[in-house]
């Protein structure tokens, strides 16, 4: 999806895209927090720190120069696309070296997989009613993503198979879309794919419940 | 007893989020319909909201050349504010450097930085050309650097926090008025949202 708007606080202006992830970011832990247990939830809210600490400074690897000719760079710039996919992997070597203090079991791989579907979706469809984009692909994405998350979370307990038909369908919706299959997002979805089937490796359980009791 | 709080929050949430489509679309098709009643034949006014036409002016760059704003229809105008002493105007700079080498000539546009004059710190008029002088070599910025000795441009664009920067398209209206700095990536998205 493109970017058409742009919010401004003050001297801040932030793209429609990073408010959707933000807002997105927030949603998401509420629902694990209602859906989980307290800890899923503070898992999560870690690994959206990190994501975001290592996406705002990650201009200094994206533009080194610039920061260190201009040091309050760092203040105002991030890491742009490059950041975005760096903050991922920093998220998952976050996940792996304190895997053992975490213990994925059950309820965690579930909370692992909504928390990979639901940031997604819910992502994609503020991204949808923030911009302004072809009405085909807005509302191909709105519909199919959001009728998919529904279905995965409420039916699908295989995890493989559960974020398998999730990525395979945002990459479907990405060819209505503006951008096509070469963006970011659908980059993001396939290492979030592998992250999901890494934890749930870690672990050995192969069904989740829907954090279901 | 099974506990899905969760998805029925997500259900709530989609339903909320196809609804405010709906509505959108809805609004959006009387304002087109409202659109074709005969407004649009009107004017536009001139002002800094966006789709409004950007006050006019005419100042001279540091190279002596005269250049009004009207006479750059036809290319899409980047029109950023700015003062040497500024960090964040020194940060995005380089940027808009980069920016114009690579994109300018590509995507139709101008860069014409307006630089406050009567706010730089120097006291005299010369000292004052003489910093901005050095502030285009420091950084070999090649757009042109228009110089605003009495704020008679800052005023019109009510130009409070620098860097401001308006985006016009080709077509001669505001398209987007951004305050704090840019980076390259950022200038070229705002200029590949407009005609």
């Amino acid at each position: 999806m493109n970017n058409t708007e742009w919010f401004s606080i003050r001297t801040l202006t932030l793209p429609a895209t990073a408010v959707a992830l933000l807002v997105a970011f927030f949603i998401v832990w509420i629902v694990l927090q209602v859906q989980f247990q307290k800890k899923w939830a503070g898992v999560y809210g870690d690994a959206v720190f990190t994501f975001i600490l290592v996406w705002k400074f990650s201009v200094i690897v994206t533009d080194f120069k610039a920061v260190i000719a201009q040091p309050f760079a760092l203040l105002y710039f991030n890491g742009g696309t490059i950041g975005v996919f760096l903050g991922v992997m920093a998220v998952s070597l976050q996940l792996w070296w304190s895997r053992q203090k975490i213990h994925f079991d059950e309820t965690g791989i579930a909370a692992c997989s909504w928390a990979i579907i639901l940031t997604q979706s819910t992502y994609q469809c503020l991204v949808v009613l923030l911009n302004d984009n072809p009405t085909n692909s807005e509302v191909i994405t709105l519909f199919v993503l959001s009728i998919l998350t529904v279905f995965i979370l409420w039916k699908i307990t295989a995890i493989n198979r559960a974020l398998f038909l999730y990525t395979f369908g945002l990459i479907i919706v990405a060819f209505f879309q503006p951008l096509g299959l070469w963006q970011p997002a659908i980059g993001v979805s396939v290492i979030l794919f592998i992250i999901g089937i890494g934890v749930q490796r870690l672990t050995g359980v192969t069904k989740s419940f829907g954090g279901m009791e | 007893m099974k506990k899905n709080i969760g998805l029925l929050i997500v259900v709530l949430l989609v339903v909320a989020m196809i609804g405010t489509y709906v509505r959108q679309q809805i609004d959006k098709d009387r304002e087109i319909e409202t659109a074709s009643l005969g407004k649009e034949m009107d004017e536009r006014k001139i002002g800094l909201k966006n789709g409004d036409t950007p006050p006019d002016f005419t100042l001279t760059s540091l190279d002596g050349e005269d250049v009004t704003l009207s006479e750059l229809r036809g290319k899409k105008v980047v029109l950023n504010f700015w003062a040497t002493w500024c960090p964040p105007c020194k940060a995005e700079m380089p940027h808009m450097q980069n920016y114009y080498e690579q994109n300018a000539k590509k995507d139709n546009v101008e860069i014409i930085a307006v630089n406050l004059t009567k706010a730089e710190r120097d006291v005299t008029e010369d000292e004052k050309i003489d910093s901005v002088m050095t502030f285009r070599e420091s950084f070999d910025l090649t757009f042109p650097i228009l110089l605003d000795p009495k704020n008679s441009a800052g005023l019109d664009y009510q130009v409070i926090t620098i860097p401001t920067t308006y985006f016009i398209d080709s077509n001669g209206y505001i398209q987007r008025a951004i305050r704090g700095p840019m980076n390259a990536e950022m200038l070229k998205s705002y200029v590949d949202a407009m005609d």
